[in-house]
């Protein structure tokens, strides 16, 4: 089995689920709460990855981080030379945006099912926005977070086609575990294919397990009525 | 004035409701001020409007010399500023925290909560969720935590309604007695009249996102401003008294110098109101008479008031009363203001609300 493809997803998927958790609760609050009129437009340029092709997400993901582009051009000055293109935190970059709806939608729901009374009662106790957020709304939202967060780091394992445009198959930096499978499947080794699909397959389901079965401990112990 | 209210403003709803509330309250002569009216009238509306919890169109409030809201001045307060308190009708107690922690969360202090939780009596129920409690419980639990962040003003919202019968007429003294020891200036939203003379001091009439009137509870009842207010405060009469004995199923009540028989409810002794409705009054010539009736009150006449087929008479009794006869009656019996005359009531007719 190719441990290092293996250990290689495991590093990007909790990377990418843990700056989810920090980007997408902010977004998910500002999409549930905002009166914004135009806020659709976020919640569709979210929701995108759903529907696009992982290829076509991959091909701009590259152009938008090349040398060549602003975002690029600024990591190269930050990191000293680097390149986020077939690298290990191009890769990065490249689930962020593809794992994006993955987190944020579920927490959305999470925090549009806290009752908007008890984010009232705090405020006019003299709580502050942030502090009713924290105290509040996040504890009752808890089983979405986890959600979001689960979903983020499995669908970030199991990824093919973004990592495969954006990161390349580079042995130890960009071959993850999908790649990884989809090489001994061409070099003809289905046994080690086999293996390796299995892994993946029990790890993804654990991991669902695990969430489903917390959330109901967690609905069972912190009702929302 | 040190706790006044002021509140003129517009607020229209997407349902196409209008709010259009002008009201001052001062909460030195009215302690606690209950916001009555109809079902859909717009009594929660304007409560979140006073919370800051929702923003008027236009207008302006004003509270104990601070400006809450100006649409003028494009001024308006967060609900953390204004530190109204606000007590749901259905408490929106934390269901993640227990009653302690939900008491904590508001209280200045962290030691503050244990004196809350001992003065509501709270202590035995510290380490429960909400949803283990009965709805009085957690009526008390929000009252506390409500109380523990030192709210300047304290709104509630129906806050008797989540009750069942028998814990809301337990629950209503235990309130009205709450309020007036913390001696914080309230606002109590109800559709109940039982409930609006059972806690309030004064009261202020919303009838289709207007307010009709406001002023001392008796007053208000005695005197509607029109027949809107007069419809839907039902009660013309509202006698302050205090039972003063009880016998046979018949508790009599002072009130001035008379004194009222009345069928004993049995709630309680000590300050009640008297309730009578003016329809329920028959007067009769000159001074009192033997009849069934129990009550006899001399009056004089201080004004009759025709209104249609019907006229309305104003009695000073020692205190003042309100009964209204047919036109005919009035035309027949003389009446006129300066005459003499004798209010008879049945006991039975006479309502008793204790305070």
């Amino acid at each position: 089995m190719d441990w290092q493809a293996i250990w290689l997803s495991l590093r990007l998927a909790t990377l990418t689920a843990a700056i989810l958790l920090v980007l997408g609760m902010p977004l998910a609050y500002w999409l549930t709460y905002s009166p914004r009129r135009w806020k659709f437009l976020v919640e569709a340029a979210v929701a995108l990855p759903l529907v696009l092709p992982p290829t076509v997400l991959g091909f701009y993901v590259l152009l938008a981080i090349s040398p060549r582009s602003p975002a690029g051009a600024l990591y190269r000055m930050l990191s000293g030379g680097g390149m986020l293109p077939f690298s290990f935190q191009g890769l990065v970059v490249a689930s962020v945006l593809y794992s994006f709806p993955f987190t944020v939608q579920p927490m959305t729901m999470a925090f549009a099912s806290v009752d908007r009374k008890l984010i009232e009662a705090a405020w006019c106790l003299g709580a502050s926005r942030l502090a009713t957020f924290r105290r509040i709304v996040v504890p009752l939202a808890v089983p979405g977070i986890v959600t979001g967060v689960i979903l983020s780091f499995a669908h970030t394992l199991g990824e093919f086609g973004v990592v495969l445009m954006v990161g390349g198959n580079i042995a130890g930096t960009t071959r993850t575990v999908s790649i990884s499978i989809y090489d001994q499947v061409q070099a003809l080794d289905y046994r080690a294919a086999g293996e390796t699909s299995l892994l993946l397959l029990a790890v993804s389901f654990t991991v669902l397990a695990v969430t489903y079965a917390l959330q109901r401990r967690i609905w069972a112990v912190w009702p929302t009525s | 004035m040190a706790h006044e209210l002021t509140c003129a403003c517009r607020r229209r709803l997407p349902s196409g409701f209008t709010l259009d509330a002008d009201v001052r309250i001062p909460f030195d002569q009215a302690g606690v001020t209950v916001l009555f009216g109809p079902s859909g009238s717009g009594k929660t509306t304007l409560l979140r409007v006073l919370a800051g919890l929702e923003r008027p169109d236009r207008g302006a409030i004003r509270f104990g010399g601070q400006t809450w809201f100006d649409s003028a001045r494009g001024l308006s307060l967060t609900p953390q500023q204004r530190r109204a308190g606000f007590l749901f009708q259905n408490y929106a107690l934390f269901p993640h925290l227990t009653v302690e922690r939900n008491v904590a969360f508001a209280a200045s202090q962290p030691g503050k909560a244990a004196d809350w939780l001992a003065r509501f009596g709270l202590f035995s129920l510290a380490a429960r969720l909400p949803r283990t409690l009965s709805g009085g419980e957690q009526q008390r639990v929000a009252l506390a935590r409500a109380l523990a962040a030192g709210p300047a003003l304290l709104l509630l919202d129906e806050p008797l309604s989540a009750l069942d019968a028998a814990t809301r007429a337990r629950l209503r003294h235990e309130l009205r007695r709450t309020l007036a020891e913390s001696g914080i200036p309230s606002i109590i939203v109800t559709h109940d009249r039982v409930e609006a003379l059972a806690l309030g001091d004064w009261i202020a009439v919303l009838i289709d996102g207007q307010i009709r009137q406001c002023g001392p509870l008796a007053e208000v009842f005695r005197h509607p401003a029109d027949v809107h207010v007069a419809e839907s405060v039902g009660v013309e009469n509202v006698i302050p008294g205090e039972v003063v004995a009880r016998e046979s199923g018949l508790a009599t009540i002072q009130a001035g110098a008379a004194h009222l028989e009345a069928v004993d409810v049995g709630e309680g002794g000590g300050p009640v109101f008297a309730c009578i409705r003016a329809e329920e009054i028959t007067l009769a010539p000159g001074t009192p008479v033997a009849t069934s009736a129990r009550n006899r009150l001399a009056g004089r006449i201080g004004a009759v008031l025709r209104e249609g087929a019907l006229a309305r008479v104003e009695l000073d009794c020692g205190f003042p009363l309100v009964a209204v006869v047919t036109a005919q009656s009035a035309a027949d019996l003389r009446l006129r203001p300066g005459d003499p005359v004798t209010a008879v009531i049945k006991a039975t007719s006479i309502h008793v609300l204790s305070r």
